[in-house]
């Protein structure tokens, strides 16, 4: 009987290796195929899966011909800008919807959620001339003002867990003389630190790799973000150097990458509560 | 509000606090500017567009001019792109969903079994979820580059297969894209059914197991009931984000080839602001207003349907 468990058990582990290096092979196709020579290369066969070498040069030259260094400071402006604003007006609104009645509130936050189904193609075109009106296009505005609003997905969850602090401490800073805005920084923020780390990490993750947005009101290459920088070298070189345009790949993917595996519990802490919840 | 703290008849009053209310609509206020201004104004601005013939080149500038139905009757009785478009899109959402969902399933029954490594295991499988769309497409193209020398190529020649253009053959093009999206989009899916595994409670399954059920009829009777809210909330907003897919087929095959495998948003995204000319801005908000139907119509029946089937242990959604 034990013998036949732990005979299970062998049998589950490696199809666990099988399946897992089918999800990250793809990516360490990506990291080899950075240090080839050329794309002659690559496409050879039988296929060289190994380089010969691994010059860095490649790294080097990707980052020069790409521009990378200004992609990235694009990227970044918007990371942090879309942060700033998305995070501070998501705590305020999940704050109210969390901590005060009023009437319609709950008639409010069921508009709230069901903003998150509205197809982004709807608003897409009127918000487009919106902007344009606005003189905004051909600069980051319209990607960074509508975070006034907070995001719904920010909201909801920083509510939730509002909600699991315990009133009576609110109550008890209250009677001391604090006011709202001092209980929400005083008492509920370093409670909802663990929340943030995460919903800083997904903002980072999305914003960083985002393509849609910025291919809409991005087109000025002074803008670029790493997305639009990446596909314009690909698409502007008929035959793109194939390794150059892996090496860019690994730098734009590595940072999510490594997210990923330093801050796995504030991720799989997000992604657990929004199945749950 | 200024008579509520001030200073009435030269004596100080204790500063009067807000009320409740008050103090929602002050909190919420950012997010109530938001939704006028980004959301509920562009959507009723849609709306009135939906009905005209409006420009991008005029839109700011020239008087609206409605033409009634005519963008709706259009895009059903002329517009093939579109309405190739809409199978187009139903194949790879349901497709993909079905797929991440049942695959992702297994896996995390996988997981969910004492093996060493679970996290490591885990992580690896999340890993194509985190990286950026632009790098995925770029990966998967090389991988399966309209050049026949390449890789996946190789891989398929092992087992006899091949070789393919991938790109170049409409099915094998639709088959593409849905895998490449099955293989990006299963990490969350199959991480929210781990965690709702690891929620069932132990005691039914041991309960069970002492009834003499054997793995199957615990899966059927006791996992699968106890993990459906999860599998309904993986489906759903599976299906609402797929039904919207864009950038991941943009860049991977730009629609192509021909129409093959065009979704609603790459026709509706081209007529705003690619086709210019060809097609008006109005014309293009009537096809949104499409999408948003559609993918309405699927929240709808499948949250009915949900009503019926999803068990709830505290008996209520």
């Amino acid at each position: 009987m034990k013998k036949k468990k732990i005979i299970k058990k062998v049998i589950l582990f490696i199809i666990a290796i099988i399946i897992a290096t089918f999800f990250a092979l793809p990516f360490v196709y990506m990291v080899l195929m950075s240090f080839m020579p050329d794309s002659n290369s690559i496409f050879k066969w039988p296929p060289q899966l190994i380089p010969d070498k691994f010059p860095f040069i490649n790294y080097k030259e990707a980052y020069e011909y790409i521009n990378m260094t200004k992609l990235i400071l694009n990227t970044l402006i918007m990371v942090v800008s879309t942060m700033a604003l998305g995070i501070t007006s998501s705590l305020f609104v999940a704050y109210g919807f969390a901590r005060f009645k009023a009437k319609g509130s709950n008639v409010l936050f069921t508009i709230l959620l069901s903003t998150m189904m509205i197809p982004w193609v709807v608003t897409m075109i009127p918000a487009y001339v919106e902007f344009e009106f606005l003189g905004w296009i051909g600069t980051r505005l319209p990607l960074i003002i509508p975070w006034i609003g907070g995001s719904a997905f920010n909201v909801f969850m920083l509510r939730q867990f509002i909600m699991m602090i315990p009133k009576e401490l609110d109550e008890a800073a209250k009677i001391d003389g604090c006011s709202s805005l001092g209980i929400l920084f005083k008492i509920l923020l370093p409670q909802l630190r663990p929340v943030l780390a995460t919903l800083l990490i997904f903002f980072f993750i999305n914003t960083w790799s985002d393509y849609v947005g910025p291919s809409i009101y991005l087109t000025d290459p002074d803008l670029h973000t790493l997305s639009l920088g990446m596909q314009r070298y690909f698409s502007a070189l008929g035959t793109a150097n194939w390794a150059y345009v892996m090496a860019g790949s690994v730098i734009f993917s590595l940072p999510m990458v490594l997210v990923l595996f330093f801050a796995q519990k504030a991720f799989v802490r997000g992604i657990v509560t929004t199945g749950l919840k | 509000m200024k008579s509520s703290r001030g200073d009435i008849l030269g004596t100080k009053v204790r500063k009067k606090k807000l009320s409740d209310s008050r103090l929602f609509y002050i909190y919420i206020s950012p997010w109530l500017i938001g939704l006028t201004c980004f959301t509920l104004f562009p959507m009723v601005l849609s709306l009135i567009f939906s009905f005209t013939n409006v420009k991008m080149s005029s839109a700011t500038t020239a008087p609206l001019e409605f033409v009634g139905l005519k963008n709706y009757i259009d895009i059903f009785k002329n517009d093939q792109d579109f309405l190739r478009s809409i199978f187009n899109t139903f194949i790879y959402a349901f497709a993909k969903v079905f797929l991440t969902v049942v695959i992702g399933l297994l896996i995390a029954l996988l997981l969910n079994a004492s093996i060493p490594g679970r996290k490591f295991f885990r992580t690896m499988i999340y890993m194509p979820a985190v990286i950026p769309v632009v790098s995925v497409a770029l990966l998967w193209k090389l991988i399966f580059t309209g050049n026949e020398l390449n890789i996946a190529n190789y891989v398929l020649s092992l087992f006899g297969l091949g070789p393919y253009h991938f790109f170049g053959n409409e099915i094998i093009a639709m088959l593409t894209v849905i895998f490449v999206g099955v293989w990006s989009g299963l990490g969350p899916v199959m991480l929210i059914l781990l965690a709702a595994l690891q929620g069932i409670s132990q005691d039914l399954l041991e309960a069970a197991e002492l009834d003499g059920a054997n793995s199957f009829k615990k899966f059927i009777h006791i996992i699968l009931p106890s993990i459906s809210p999860s599998i309904l909330f993986v489906t759903i907003t599976g299906l609402i984000g797929s039904l919207q897919a864009y950038a991941e087929i943009k860049l991977l095959t730009g629609g192509g080839p021909g129409n093959a495998t065009t979704t609603m948003n790459l026709v509706i995204v081209n007529n705003a602001f690619n086709n210019l000319g060809r097609k008006t801005l109005g014309y293009a908000s009537a096809q949104g207003w499409i999408v948003f139907t559609i993918i309405l119509i699927f929240t709808i029946v499948f949250l009915r349907l949900a009503n019926k089937r999803v068990y709830y242990e505290s008996g209520g959604a």
